[in-house]
């Protein structure tokens, strides 16, 4: 029995075989994995179906309803919106820029940190004080401050100031990683060989690093949906014209409506939760699945 | 040690120049200037721009930064719009509500963690420790604005244990009776608050522990026959728990960005809410003022921590 347990583990398996084996032998990943799978299938197609102009259409008749009322399933709001709709549309919105931001402060930080850890020496110790800096700023307040005065706001705006401040933890985790690669016996001899720093940085240390960046990347998707939804909670994410889970939660801060009509802002507090936990979860096990110590399956 | 501790103040004060140029340009690119507050139909133009130059709003900017730097060095940061008055006056009143709220976050924050991340290292791989690591996993993923709103509805509006806002009530009596409704009106979004910070230090808490309890001197100690509590009290405990209170200082900005949801979310008077209200307002001689005084608490946080952890962690000093 030992004997051809041997041979099977002489072949190393695939990075992809190694998250399924994870999946499947963890219930909870597999299922946050189908169900966020469906979640954003399901508020794709039917945003898409739904015209949001007509969607936000203030009809004053329909005010607070309760859910089951007047044919809405999960009520209206103040300006007697239908619950549901403008729920699926905000979480697109929210999903949307929350990939967006993703996008594009992973790319950012990859680059910064890959260059900051491959290279070393002065170049490094300049990029880490730039960072340090950033880091250190009260990142909330300045986003708050640029988007009240930042003329023609929209929502592309909001993006890029967000990406700003998202790429932090993305380049301090990948330059660790790149330093320790850029020690590594492959990268001297291929410098030897004459590869330029280029080929070595993207063509030989970039796919050793996938497996950090595709956890890190899922992990950061779950933080910007929260962060984007926190700041147009407070009011200064997306513009009022494109409606965020945030902005629906944001209508809790009436007294009266987070006591007395929870049907207003409950649906969209339980739709970030659920993105979040499970977004963050799925994470989680593939960080299991790229290291060996932790792995379940 | 000294040479550590003097080369990071060294670091820092091009951090301040830098975070102060920031401020600045974000306060020139801010519409009004310090008279927009007092202009009313009466007012004489003409005045209105001797005024101005007198104040020095048509000088070079490098004339105006360093007036503006002179000024900020002698607690000077003008006046509010929205109050008419000093906006140190009206910084330092809101102040002492976000220092005691934060003060007793941190303090609910390390007595939810500590004990959660020695447990957690103790009985590694037991259930004890993946219920421990599942509560780190929701505490990591939950947003916090999100978990307040939650919480304040339930705590606050569906049970009515908790005040829904406000720092004291106003029936409060006395220097006690004040004091103990200003803690009731903290409890909530304290505990809140807290128990979402506490991912980091159980996180760290308990990789520390299964670390350390791998080392050599740990197996000496067993192999002595100290029994296992006492190894853990005074033995690992002790180099795990002291780099927990360097961390402190780094959890300043933390703190102080959650600071503007709590605020906001709890009707609590004080920073945040007074950053969100002059925002509304347009009143940004505050608004500048206050990211200046989170970037300088920030940066002093983190020089703390540093100076702590090359005190605690000899490592670091060598460097």
């Amino acid at each position: 029995m030992t004997n051809s347990k041997e041979t099977t583990a002489v072949k190393t398996p695939s990075n992809l075989k190694v998250i399924w084996q994870e999946f499947r032998h963890d219930r909870l990943a597999m299922f946050s994995l189908i169900f966020t799978i469906v979640l954003i299938l399901v508020i794709f197609v039917y945003a898409a179906s739904l015209n949001l102009e007509k969607v936000t259409n203030v009809n004053i008749f329909a005010q607070y309803d309760k859910p089951g009322q007047d044919g809405f399933i999960l009520g209206a709001d103040e300006g007697g919106r239908d619950g549901l709709k403008m729920l699926v549309i905000g979480a697109r919105n929210s999903i949307m820029i929350g990939f967006a931001v993703t996008v594009i402060s992973s790319l950012f930080g990859i680059i910064y940190g890959m260059i900051s850890g491959f290279y070393g020496g002065w170049l490094d110790n300049g990029m880490m004080r730039i960072y340090d800096f950033i880091n250190i700023l009260p990142e909330i307040m300045i986003i708050i401050v640029l988007v009240t005065i930042i003329p023609k706001y929209n929502a592309w705006n909001f993006i890029v100031i967000m990406s700003c401040f998202m790429w932090l933890s993305t380049a301090r985790l990948i330059r660790s990683k790149a330093l320790a690669e850029s020690k590594r016996d492959y990268v001297s001899a291929s410098r030897t060989s004459g590869t330029n720093d280029f080929m070595i940085l993207f063509r030989e240390v970039l796919p050793n690093l996938s497996s950090i960046i595709i956890v890190d990347t899922t992990l950061s998707f779950a933080g910007n949906i929260g962060i984007e939804t926190g700041l147009s909670f407070l009011g200064f994410g997306l513009p009022d014209s494109t409606p965020s889970l945030g902005t629906l939660i944001s209508y809790a801060q009436d007294p009266d409506v987070i006591g007395s009509k929870p049907w207003v802002w409950l649906p969209a507090a339980i739709v970030i939760l659920v993105l979040t936990l499970s977004i963050s979860y799925i994470g989680q096990a593939l960080r299991r699945a790229g290291d060996a110590q932790q792995r379940r399956g | 040690m000294w040479k550590t501790i003097l080369r990071r103040i060294i670091i820092m004060i091009p951090q301040i120049i830098i975070l102060s140029l920031l401020v600045f340009i974000l306060a020139k690119f801010m519409p009004g200037d310090p008279f927009t507050g007092s202009i009313t139909p009466q007012t004489d133009a003409s005045q209105l721009h001797a005024l101005k130059v007198q104040a020095g709003l048509y000088d070079p900017w490098y004339t105006q930064y360093a007036h503006w730097v002179v000024n900020m060095f002698h607690g000077n940061f003008g006046t509010s719009y929205q109050f008419k008055e000093s906006v140190m006056t009206v910084i330092g009143g809101r102040a002492i509500n976000t220092l005691w709220l934060s003060l007793f976050t941190v303090i609910l924050t390390y007595l939810i963690a500590i004990p959660l991340g020695l447990l957690a290292g103790r009985y590694e791989d037991t259930n004890l420790d993946r219920g421990i690591m599942f509560f780190n996993y929701v505490t990591y993923a939950i947003p916090l604005f999100v978990f307040l709103v939650l919480g304040l509805w339930l705590f606050g509006y569906v049970l009515g244990w908790f005040p829904s806002g406000g720092s004291v009530s106003l029936s409060a009596s006395g220097a006690f009776g004040n004091i103990l409704s200003r803690l009731y009106h903290m409890i909530l979004p304290g505990v809140l608050t807290a128990l979402l910070s506490t991912t980091s230090t159980v996180q760290y808490l308990r990789s520390e522990i299964v670390d350390q309890k791998h080392q050599d001197m740990v197996a000496t100690a067993r192999a002595k026959g100290v029994p296992e509590r006492k190894v853990f009290s005074r033995h690992i405990l002790r180099n795990s728990l002291l780099p927990i209170a360097a961390f402190m200082g780094y959890s300043i900005t933390g703190l102080l960005g959650g600071s503007v949801f709590v605020e906001q979310i709890f009707t609590y008077p004080g920073m945040g809410q007074l950053f969100l209200n002059s925002i509304s307002n347009r009143d940004f001689s505050v608004i500048t003022a206050l990211v200046m005084i989170y970037g300088i608490l920030a940066l002093f946080g983190t020089l703390l921590s540093d100076i702590i952890m090359s005190i605690v962690d000899p490592r670091i000093r060598i460097k």
